[in-house]
């Protein structure tokens, strides 16, 4: 059997979202994560290909760096930048957002950790871009962030409010009773992480983002 | 029925000086202006005011004689008095109190990110569409949410129009340098390694401007960096624009300040609203630079909804945003 009929054995459509599509197959066997960035036909082709490329790479070099400093993330099997695609571990577990809908008082529990890991994520310079509780993944009682397709390496403190801003704007829609004890559990991880210093001034970025009112996180379409 | 209201409205916050007459049933009797252009590079804000000063009378009076309008029958001024260059933004600011003052009727303070928003509405005959402003000084993308016009996405350094209009300057481009950046990207070939940033919903231009010119410098085409400007910008935008249409879902998209009138932008960005099943709008040329007719326009909307203001109280803003507005008349 050729080996590359193997690797690009996708079999269902997860996801079509505004830059990519999400497919599940398997990748020598194991169960694995197709993720494709799609061509744009109002860019100018070459110029498709370089921003495509360059998002690929990027996110799989974040990925690989939040690896490095302990986050769970899924494991990259492999890149193909012919089809602008990442193959990876496929993380089956239930998603935050699933455990906060059934079980509220079960998913505050890992609202600590969850700061503990978005505080280490913007101590090492890295923003996740998308922290919404369909991306965070429970698995055999770990804590896995997934899709870092807006993720970006910065050092502005108003991306780090905007990543947490995000995040309390999921809570306040989607899980609006526990919202303000999770936030705080968060919030008592990331300090912890980050220092009370830069803490508040993150925290003082969010408030900020909230009051101009204009950060309106992207939905992805869901068809 | 009765008589329609007729506002005239004055322009003065950059390098136009415009009077335009508009009336309440959405006619555009007149818009005429008068445009400083700089000998060299870009605007002097204080040779720009004297160039005002000296023009504002005559294209006045050209407004007058356009609309057969007499002064007596104008029911109140509209000026623009923010966002722009405070000096340029005074000579108006000036013209509209004397209006006012002679004729003994109100004023009305418009802000003019808002005049180019509803000038696009009322020619492309649209209610609630994704506003797409850029401009020489303005890049944003905005709609109307609760009471006001909500910003999605906007740049965070230069504006679109000015990042263009720069590079057409260091090349030896008169200005406006955008349209001949555009014309001598047309023979361009290769798009060059450029950086390309969107943070978030909002857009960065400065990195994008600083290496352009590196690359000329190191010996790339001069087509191929204008190619490549041209075609890095408006990815971008048209990107930030996808996500706000993503997001918002609206049924349509205007296009509208200076850049406007750009035909690759415009074709790129009719795909965009197309993949979104969103009609697409650009405003007609005369309408898209700065314009006295969009002040008048805005001025009959505020004017219905009562809004005006005292003379003791029309300061000039000049850095009025456009999300500080209320918008009664959207209701």
């Amino acid at each position: 059997m050729d080996e590359i009929v193997l690797k690009i054995d996708k079999q269902q459509l997860l996801k079509r979202g505004a830059e990519s599509e999400i497919w599940l197959g398997t990748w020598l066997g194991l169960p694995a994560i197709f993720k494709i960035r799609i061509p744009k036909p109002y860019r100018h082709p070459i110029l498709d290909r370089i921003i495509r490329e360059r998002r690929t790479l990027s996110e799989a070099r974040i990925m690989a760096e939040a690896l490095e400093i302990n986050i769970n993330v899924p494991t990259i099997y492999d890149i193909d930048l012919n089809e602008m695609m990442i193959i990876m571990e496929y993380i089956e577990g239930l998603t935050l957002k699933q455990i906060l809908e059934n079980n509220p008082q079960d998913g505050i529990k890992w609202a600590y950790q969850l700061g503990i890991i978005i505080g280490k994520l913007h101590k090492n310079g890295i923003m996740h871009g998308d922290l919404t509780t369909s991306n965070i993944i429970i698995k055999n009682n770990k804590l896995y962030l997934i899709d870092f397709g807006l993720a970006e390496k910065t050092t502005r403190l108003e991306d780090y409010g905007l990543d947490l801003h995000l995040l309390s704007r999921i809570l306040d829609s989607n899980h609006h009773k526990i919202a303000t004890s999770f936030l705080t559990e968060v919030l008592k991880g990331y300090t912890d992480i980050v220092g009370y210093e830069t803490a508040n001034l993150v925290k003082e970025k969010m408030r900020e983002i909230r009051l101009r009112g204009r950060y309106i996180h992207e939905r992805r379409l869901e068809k | 029925m009765s008589d329609p209201i007729i506002i005239l409205g004055i322009e003065s916050t950059a390098h136009t000086f415009g009077v335009g007459i508009a009336t309440s049933d959405g006619q555009i009797l007149a818009n005429a202006r008068d445009i400083y252009k700089p000998p060299t590079g870009g605007i002097h804000p204080r040779e720009c005011a004297k160039h005002h000063a000296l023009v504002a009378s005559s294209v006045l009076k050209q407004a007058l004689m356009q609309s057969k309008i007499r002064l007596d029958e104008i029911d109140a001024i509209a000026v623009a008095l923010g966002p722009g260059l405070g000096p340029c933004l005074r000579v108006g600011a000036t013209a509209a109190r004397t209006l006012a003052l002679l004729l003994n009727i109100p004023l009305i303070p418009v802000n003019h990110g808002i005049a180019h928003i509803e000038i696009a509405k009322l020619t492309a005959n649209v209610e609630d569409p994704l506003v797409i402003f850029v401009s020489g000084g303005h890049t944003s993308i905005m709609a109307y949410m609760d009471g006001r016009y909500r910003v999605f996405g906007e740049t965070l350094d230069v504006a679109l129009g000015n990042f263009l209009d720069s590079l057409g300057e260091k090349l030896g481009f008169p200005f406006p340098g955008l349209i001949n950046v555009e014309k001598m990207a047309d023979s361009g070939k290769q798009i060059l390694n450029l950086p390309y940033t969107v943070k978030g919903q909002d857009l960065s231009f400065s990195g994008l401007y600083t290496a352009a010119l590196k690359a000329l410098k190191n010996g790339a085409k001069i087509e191929d960096v204008c190619l490549s400007a041209v075609e890095y910008s408006y990815s971008m935008l048209c990107e930030v624009v996808e996500r706000a249409l993503a997001f918002l879902e609206k049924k349509s998209v205007v296009l509208t300040g200076g850049v406007a009138r750009s035909n690759r932008l415009q074709n790129m960005l009719k795909i965009v609203a197309s993949m979104h099943n969103a009609t697409f709008h650009v405003v007609p040329d005369e309408y898209a630079g700065d314009n006295g007719a969009m002040i008048a326009w805005t001025g009959v909307l505020m004017y219905k909804s009562g809004i005006t203001i005292p003379i003791d109280k029309s300061t000039v803003k000049p850095r009025w945003r456009i999300d500080e507005v209320d918008i009664p008349w959207m209701k």
